[in-house]
């Protein structure tokens, strides 16, 4: 068993030398839009890592890899490195992670020793495609290649300081051919890369991957793509598995209008939505003002779908405010501006939360699972301390937990703590504030943080759940203090 | 006798998660830590393409055992 640590730097420089720049890599803010909400280890680079453990002898004869990711990996994560199951011909390393399985790569073994690779130049594209299943779906038959070769001496000076340097070259640059084909050809930036069986190939090619989609899941996005690599004598047939992030569309006023008649019922009134620019949050946000309310909505790094959100719903309705909640000054500041210009505040929405990664109840993962509950407290802390003395008497405050405080799904203990802890600041703030309090369970709902592959299935609009909220807001009916996932799914029926 | 449906779903786990079913069909998630909704999914997935079936959507989020993908796969096979 052997342990390392991949940083921002090693993504770095696997990307420049693999030519994988797709954005979920390396750049933070496309990142922090999607359901891993930072930037993730390229899939590729795990395996090299792998692949260090496992004899040069027998890399040296790989007849062909076999990749499975079951969980991202994170810059900082510790990497254990485990001896997979064994069968004839076969060796197998697992890269465990947070407690969890991340990756799975088998080697076949066996095979004449691998060939030298060509002397060529890295040769790639420097943007990913944007391609989406209905996209590929319009043009099921279309090749997606393009010339490319890796820069093979940087991939391994990167092997070589991870301790991988016995990795041949050859598999080197399937691993980065891999990489590449999903995560700039075929899907491109919308790519998660589930899976990979690289096998060597006997017919030499000049530096290009042809790649073209295959079958395909359409309730999960999960495509398959064939792609072959001609790399002079080290050239591969690669077959490989992505999942394919649909886009997800900020509310609008014609959806929202949908489940809520407009009104001017809060005319006049302002309001503070925490965590506005995305998912139920800017649902709330753009509700609320369909009711005439005045929003001052608060987002930390989406300013694009912040802005997005004003013009769709009006600049007089809409006020952005960048802050980051769990920043204590920046909130503190961020909530000054807001109660100077507005007065008191009505009501406050408190949606604002980390994204969750699954994580298993074990040693391994209790510190990710302990700074998840920090950061996820001082989302709720940080602006509820502030703000509590600016909401006007008989005002509310709308805290947001989710259904699976009642349901626990298995791997998100960490999440169900967080969320339990939010439900009893709820009712805390019921007790001791003259304030109506709603503790929102929401069922499961699409949106930028749920965007995985089965989200879809069975997930309920924002903007209903958004609805039943600002109908409460409305409605002032005594004891209704939970929200529940049958109220909320029932109101997305309506 | 071991269905032919039965080995298709038994080969297709053994390749998605990494080892072979521990206790056939009664075997569930609480058994093999690696089967998760990630590899659910590809499995299910592999299952659709070894057999040319489609599987209804509501089996790529329930994942209760091996027996009920197997049984899942029965039906789909004999309804096409």
């Amino acid at each position: 068993m052997t342990a390392s640590r991949l940083g921002d730097g090693h993504i770095r420089r696997f990307a420049a030398a693999s030519g994988d720049v797709n954005p979920l890599h390396v750049d933070p803010e496309f990142a922090c839009r999607t359901m891993y909400g930072r930037c993730v280890v390229h899939g590729a680079l795990v395996a090299i890592v792998a692949l260090g453990a496992v004899e040069e002898a027998m890399l040296s004869q790989a007849k062909s890899l076999d990749l499975r990711f079951a969980q991202p990996v994170f810059p900082g994560d510790d990497l254990t490195l485990r001896s997979g199951p064994r069968r004839p011909g076969q060796v197998a390393v697992e890269a465990w992670s947070r407690g969890q399985l991340s990756a799975r790569i088998t080697v076949e073994v066996g095979g004449s020793v691998l060939p030298s690779v060509p002397p060529w130049p890295l040769a790639c594209r420097s943007e990913p495609r944007r391609l989406t299943l209905a996209g590929l779906e319009a043009a099921p038959n279309a090749d997606y290649g393009d010339v490319y070769a890796p820069d093979v001496a940087g991939l391994r000076e990167l092997a070589a300081q991870l301790g991988a340097g016995g990795v041949p070259d050859a598999l080197l640059a399937w691993l980065a051919a891999a990489s590449y084909t999903v995560g700039m050809l075929v899907p491109g930036a919308n790519a998660v890369f589930a899976a990979a069986r690289i096998e060597r190939s006997d017919v030499p090619g000049t530096a290009r991957l042809e790649a073209v989609p295959g079958a395909r899941q359409p309730a999960t996005g999960l495509l398959e793509v064939r792609a072959r690599f001609g790399y002079g004598a080290a050239s591969a047939d690669l077959r490989l598995r992505a999942f394919v992030r649909p886009g997800i569309p900020g509310p609008t006023r014609d959806v929202l209008l949908g489940h809520l008649p407009p009104s001017a019922a809060l005319s006049g009134r302002h309001a503070l939505v925490v965590g506005a620019s995305r998912g139920l949050g800017a649902s709330v946000a753009g509700a609320l003002a369909t009711q005439g309310a005045t929003v001052w909505a608060g987002y930390a790094r989406s300013g694009g779908p912040a802005e997005e959100l004003r013009q769709e719903f009006g600049a007089e309705r809409i006020r952005p405010v960048r802050f980051d909640a769990a920043d204590a000054e920046d909130t503190w500041a961020a909530i000054a501006r807001i109660t100077r210009a507005a007065g008191s505040l009505d009501g406050v929405a408190l949606c604002a939360a980390p994204p969750p990664q699954a994580l298993p109840l074990h040693r391994d993962a209790v510190p990710t699972a302990l700074a998840y509950l920090a950061e996820s407290m001082a989302m709720t802390l940080y602006p509820l301390g502030e703000v509590l003395p600016h909401i006007a008497p008989g005002g509310w405050l709308a805290l947001v937990s989710s259904s699976a405080v009642a349901d626990p799904p298995a791997s998100w203990p960490h999440y169900v703590a967080a969320k339990g802890a939010v439900e009893a600041l709820a009712g805390y703030c019921r007790r001791h504030f003259a304030l109506r309090v709603a503790t929102i369970r929401p069922p499961l709902m699409r949106t930028d943080m749920t965007n995985g592959p089965t989200s879809a299935i069975g997930a309920v609009a924002p903007e209903a759940v958004a609805a039943a909220i600002v109908r409460w807001v409305l409605d002032n009916r005594p004891g209704e203090e939970i929200l529940t996932p049958d109220q909320l799914t029932a109101e997305a029926l309506r | 006798m071991v269905s032919a449906i039965t080995s298709v779903v038994s080969e297709a786990f053994t390749r998605v998660v990494g080892e072979p079913p521990a206790r056939g069909a009664k075997t569930t998630p609480a058994d093999v830590g690696s089967w998760n909704s990630l590899a659910h999914v590809q499995l299910v997935f592999e299952i659709e393409q070894a057999l040319g079936i489609r599987l209804p959507d509501d089996i790529l989020v329930t994942r209760t055992t091996v027996g009920a993908l197997i049984e899942a796969a029965e039906a789909a096979v004999s309804a096409s």
